[in-house]
């Protein structure tokens, strides 16, 4: 079970006159006081969860934590936090895995030497914070393209997590060790989503799920190994609904070991099982379900293509004074919250923030090419 | 004797295409040329070509008499001249009666006025004087803004610029009472002021073929009637161009109106005047007094800027197409420039507006966007791609 702990950074609405001037600083595009309120806010949120987890592991069970480099680098500003999360990771039952610095698509770039680099970033500061060099990758949004798995097992990586697509299953359950250049563990979307969305759904016909029914459907499943992810923020959701999501925590890993189902880390399932491989992990499509929603609409596809073209031009300035200040800027300005947020198609709000978007994006890629002369 | 001072305004912007950063350079980067081309065709057959002719044989019936004034911006001409040479001759043919006055704006019916410095707004203004004196051999005495946008400081720079009389809406709100059928000087400049007749005006442009409507169906003799109904100083009637066969279908009996207009005119003991005829007739009554944030224009049932500056989107196109002028105008480049120019014209923000009652299908006609939120994320998307190709320009000459 993996537990994804995301906030981002979000951009704020920026006006141009801010712009068209200068090297710009995180402050013109981004918030910080209105994001560190949020931390604030959600933060105790996450810190009332690290604590279930750790009476959790206590009971016998064993997690994976995917941080974002975005809340990652929130945290910088919450020493209890951090310390938290510190505790977690010296705890030997959990995983810490790696994933894309920023939380960007940038395994979707015509080049992928950014992608290399964010993944780079990312170990270097989980290095720095917690003392790990981490052995499993997960992606941003889970999304899986056969396009960098290699690169990831040159890194170092031994294994990947990314979505269990239909698609990508070709009519397999998600309950192997797969193999593609590198294990891969491919997420039950179903089971997970019964955790993240349903559990607090009255109308539901699962309701009320309790760790003994659900680790009665896990039983019910013939394979080696189930993969769950599950986001922090819904959990969280389900917590301020009133329900029993701390009473599941605590209990579900004494409800799976009385039916013989053991919890255990990534790295430990591409050790324990031997793979299989699946002729669809080749593909050449990029598989994530729901992909559309970051990279669907016309506004999107300009904003994917705008970062392609800053960041061939930043490469171009890697010698000059400010690249570094420019680069980290251009790193948040890949979050995929932002793609996401200027979907759905059709939607009013999608389109202003889009408008605001490209303002920042055209500010930062005028300072690119001033930087160049 | 109450004058009749009928003003036609001639415009088609170049509209953006759906952009997309393909290896495609100049001009139609980002402008839509087959899109433009099919919609100059279809408005010169279905409106300019016809629309002129009966004009022109109305002027040859009642020579000297029957008067007006047209309004041709100049990205109308500059597709004239790429697409339909012959619409150019006979908007020419048309200033040589001497009955047809050719009033000024700005070369690309753009909201240039809108900016603080008025630097810009005077380059657009001399660069339509220049075309409209090439093309049609005429030199404008007259101003009418983009959308009969005013404000004392538009006023006061059109005055400097020598010009005798401005057009703008009869607004309520700004009028208050007053009657728009005399003139008015502006505050400060004293520039005279003609006042639309939004009424009389609408009665043609918008609820012609209107069913609904207790005046349908509109015959010249009971608009004329009506008209003669004034017993003021002139009656000014501004509509678009587009009016004859375009907004009002052939079918609607449109040319058939406009071909009898001016003999129920004459007969009903009006004249014929055109815009600078009224300054040297009358005189004006009393001072007008628009601030710069009171901006009046002929748009929607507001009358000021909210339908090009309405919303947050529009705001942010505006400003950044304002921050970039210093920029653009340092690089020389006159593809450059030409480029920002025509991401001035109002047509592109008009696209923009979401005051959907009313009003919104009015907006979306010519529009080559399904809604105004595409409309502002293509904007913006030209934009984004322009702007890297000035900053790269200016960082090569560095």
């Amino acid at each position: 079970m993996c537990l994804g702990v995301h906030l981002p950074y979000s951009p704020k609405w920026y006006w141009p006159s801010e712009g068209f001037f200068g090297v710009p600083e995180m402050d013109r595009y981004f918030d910080r006081n209105q994001i560190f309120s949020r931390l604030l806010k959600t933060g105790r949120e996450f810190l009332r969860l690290n604590n279930l987890f750790v009476e959790s592991i206590e009971r016998g069970g064993s997690y994976s934590f995917d941080l974002s480099g975005p809340f990652l680098e929130q945290c910088r500003w919450d020493p209890e936090m951090l310390e938290s999360f510190r505790e977690l990771a010296e705890n030997r039952r959990v995983e810490f895995t790696g994933s894309c610095n920023y939380h960007s698509l940038s395994a979707l770039y015509p080049d992928l030497s950014w992608f290399r680099e964010e993944v780079t970033i990312y170990r270097e500061m989980l290095k720095e914070l917690f003392g790990i060099i981490p052995e499993t990758f997960v992606n941003t949004e889970l999304l899986y393209t056969q396009r960098v798995t290699g690169i990831l097992a040159d890194m170092g990586f031994r294994c990947l997590i990314a979505e269990g697509s239909r698609n990508v299953l070709d009519g397999y359950d998600p309950v192997r060790v797969f193999e593609n250049q590198l294990p891969i563990l491919l997420r039950h979307i179903n089971l997970s989503e019964d955790l993240e969305l349903r559990f607090s759904e009255k109308s539901w016909e699962g309701y009320p799920l309790i760790p003994d029914k659900f680790a009665d459907w896990i039983s019910g499943i013939e394979g080696d190994v189930l993969t769950l992810y599950i986001n922090y923020t819904s959990l969280c959701l389900h917590h301020r609904n009133r329900s029993t999501i701390a009473d599941f925590i605590r209990a579900f890993p004494e409800a799976l070991k009385s039916r013989g189902i053991e919890m255990i880390k990534p790295s430990e399932a591409v050790r324990r099982f031997s793979p299989l491989r699946l002729p669809t992990l080749g593909t050449e499509q990029t598989i994530r379900y729901g992909m559309h929603n970051a990279a669907g609409n016309h506004a999107q596809q300009i904003y994917l293509r705008e970062l392609v073209r800053v960041g061939e031009e930043l490469a171009e300035i890697k010698e000059k004074k400010n690249y570094q200040k420019l680069k980290q800027i251009f790193g948040y300005l890949q979050q995929s919250e932002i793609l996401f947020s200027m979907g759905p198609e059709n939607s009013r709000e999608g389109h202003e923030r889009a408008v605001n978007y490209y303002s920042i994006l055209s500010d930062l890629r005028r300072a690119v090419l001033e930087e160049s002369a | 004797m109450t004058s009749l001072c009928m003003y036609f305004q001639v415009h088609q912007p170049f509209r953006l295409r759906r952009f997309w950063p393909d290896d495609r350079s100049g001009f139609f980067r980002y402008f839509d040329e087959r899109s433009n081309r099919e919609i100059f065709e279809r408005v010169a057959q279905k409106c300019y070509i016809p629309a002129n002719r009966t004009l022109l044989e109305s002027l040859d019936e009642h020579k000297g008499e029957f008067r007006f004034s047209l309004s041709i911006t100049g990205t109308l001409l500059e597709q004239c001249e790429l697409w339909g040479k012959e619409v150019t001759e006979s908007f020419r043919q048309l200033a040589e009666t001497g009955s047809v006055e050719i009033l000024e704006e700005t070369f690309y019916h753009s909201l240039s006025s809108l900016f603080e410095d008025k630097t810009e707004f005077v380059e657009e203004v001399k660069e339509h004087r220049k075309l409209v004196s090439d093309l049609l051999g005429v030199k404008p005495q007259v101003f009418r803004n983009t959308e009969l946008l005013y404000n004392n400081s538009i006023a006061k720079v059109v005055s400097e610029l020598g010009y005798k009389a401005i057009l703008t809406e009869g607004a309520d709100h700004m009028l208050e009472g007053r009657s728009p059928n005399v003139l008015y000087k502006a505050k400060d400049s004293g520039l005279p002021i003609l006042f639309r007749n939004y009424k009389l005006s609408d009665d043609i442009g918008y609820r012609f073929s209107a069913r609904w409507w207790e005046g349908y169906p509109l015959t010249a003799e009971k608009w004329a009637s009506w008209a003669s109904g004034v017993n003021e100083d002139c009656i000014n009637i501004f509509m678009d161009y587009e009016t004859f066969g375009e907004h009002q279908w052939r079918e609607t009996g449109i040319f058939d109106f406009i071909k009898k207009l001016p003999a129920e005119v004459l007969k009903n003991g009006l004249e014929f005047s055109t815009p600078v005829e009224l300054t040297r007739k009358y005189s004006p009554v009393a001072e007008i007094d628009v601030g710069d944030f009171s901006t009046i224009s002929w748009a929607d049932m507001e009358r000021d800027t909210s339908a090009w500056l309405g919303n947050d989107m529009q705001r942010r196109c505006f400003e950044e197409i304002k921050l970039l002028e210093p920029f653009v105008k340092k690089t020389e480049d006159p593809e450059i420039l030409r480029i920002w120019k025509h991401l001035l014209t109002s047509d592109h923000y008009y696209y923009m507006c979401t005051k959907w009652l009313g009003d919104g299908d009015v907006h979306s006609y010519f529009s080559v966007h399904s809604t105004p939120f595409e409309a502002a994320v293509n904007f913006m998307a030209v934009l984004m791609d322009f702007k890297a190709q000035v900053f790269k320009k200016i960082s090569r000459m560095a």
